[in-house]
């Protein structure tokens, strides 16, 4: 048996309007870790602006590390868009920027929206609301995520809040992601009793951690090969595809 | 239109039937229109101050929407009943929440029969 290691896809960091003001790059690092997880996701709500300093801080951790966004459809669906250059994930910011409503955040409501550089220093806020949905379809943003050289992976898809089966209630035929995410909530072979069209379906397990002690949470085991190929992000992308189709839970 | 005076809350929640989970000083204000939706997205983007909002979504985020949106009431239709955290967070910040057993299609209709524009 090949040597596996525990991977999370899905954390975020004090950016996102619901993260903890302790979600601060180091901080998140030091915790993966710590727990052992070899490869993790950082995203935030809508925009990817703590990306570089996550990517900046993780020269000093045992962490591979993927950046980018927590895109709302305008479904209503979460998907993930991760980069191994941060810089990719802000184009992809840029992008998403001009597809979301001009609301404004409200702290008292939302939560804090905070840039950090990469010693956690606040830098400002993003004063727009996070929390909003782009008008973009799932399809849409699967196709600008793969445009940009990056990995898609609909988000909890298991949950009532944003989760693409509850909402949806079945996955679009046409849509081309490189996995599906179940929650902590539910277990992989869990999901696929629930919903057998997810049997021949590469799913992951994330924790979606907002809070330090929730990184981890759930993870996915995957081999230690894929965790230190020296492959860009989508061909890693597809390799976990074809990994998490066969390994299951 | 059966009445000059806008429709407030307290009255269409009279008329309705609607059973209340957090009450407010609110409840005399005048309703400014209806939205129905069951995405958080839509109602963020599209609710109007004093908007009564008809939906079947339960979870305390519900609240943070309506606060954002400056909406005088949520009506929780289907027969759905509110989570105990939305039933605090709504208490928090002065939000109005009923429920009906009726459809939110019934609902809708009915705001509008008594004369919510």
């Amino acid at each position: 048996m090949a040597d596996r290691v525990p991977a999370d896809l899905h954390v975020h960091t004090a950016l996102s309007p619901c993260g903890g003001d302790e979600m601060k790059p180091a901080e998140i690092l030091l915790t993966a870790e710590q727990r052992g997880i070899r490869v993790l996701g950082v995203v935030d709500h809508s925009t990817a602006q703590n990306g570089w300093a996550v990517a900046e801080a993780a020269q000093a951790f045992e962490v591979r590390v993927f950046v980018g966004l927590e895109i709302e459809s305008a479904e209503g669906v979460h998907m993930l868009a991760l980069f191994d250059d941060a810089r990719a994930g802000m184009d992809l910011d840029a992008l998403v920027a001009a597809h979301l409503p001009p609301l404004r955040n409200r702290p008292d409501l939302f939560g804090e929206q905070f840039l950090l550089d990469e010693w956690g220093e606040v830098l400002g806020t993003d004063e727009r609301l996070l929390a909003a949905a782009t008008d973009l379809s799932l399809e849409e943003i699967a196709g600008m995520t793969a445009a940009h050289g990056g990995m898609s992976i609909p988000a909890h898809i298991d949950r009532t809040v944003n989760g693409l089966l509850p909402l949806l209630g079945f996955v679009p035929p046409a849509l081309r992601v490189d996995a599906f995410e179940v929650s902590r909530h539910m277990t992989r072979a869990e999901a696929r009793v629930r919903w057998p069209e997810l049997a021949e379906r590469p799913l992951v397990a994330g924790s979606d951690a907002h809070y330090l002690d929730e990184i981890g949470a759930a993870y996915t085991w995957i081999s230690a090969d894929l965790a230190e190929a020296p492959v860009g992000v989508r061909e890693w992308g597809q390799r976990l595809a074809r990994e998490m189709t066969s390994f299951g839970d | 239109m059966p009445d000059e005076a806008p429709v407030t809350v307290a009255q269409a929640a009279g008329q309705l039937g609607l059973s209340a989970y957090a009450a407010g000083e609110a409840i005399d204000s005048a309703i400014t229109g209806a939205v129905v939706s069951d995405l958080l997205s839509y109602v963020m983007a599209n609710g109007k101050r004093g908007n009564v909002w008809v939906t079947i979504q339960t979870h305390s985020n519900i609240i943070a929407v309506a606060a954002l949106a400056g909406l005088s009431a949520i009506v929780i239709a289907g027969g759905f009943e509110p989570a105990d955290d939305t039933v605090a967070r709504a208490e928090e910040e002065g939000i109005l929440v009923f429920a009906s057993a009726e459809t939110a299609y019934t609902v809708a209709g009915k705001l509008w029969e008594i004369g919510v524009r």
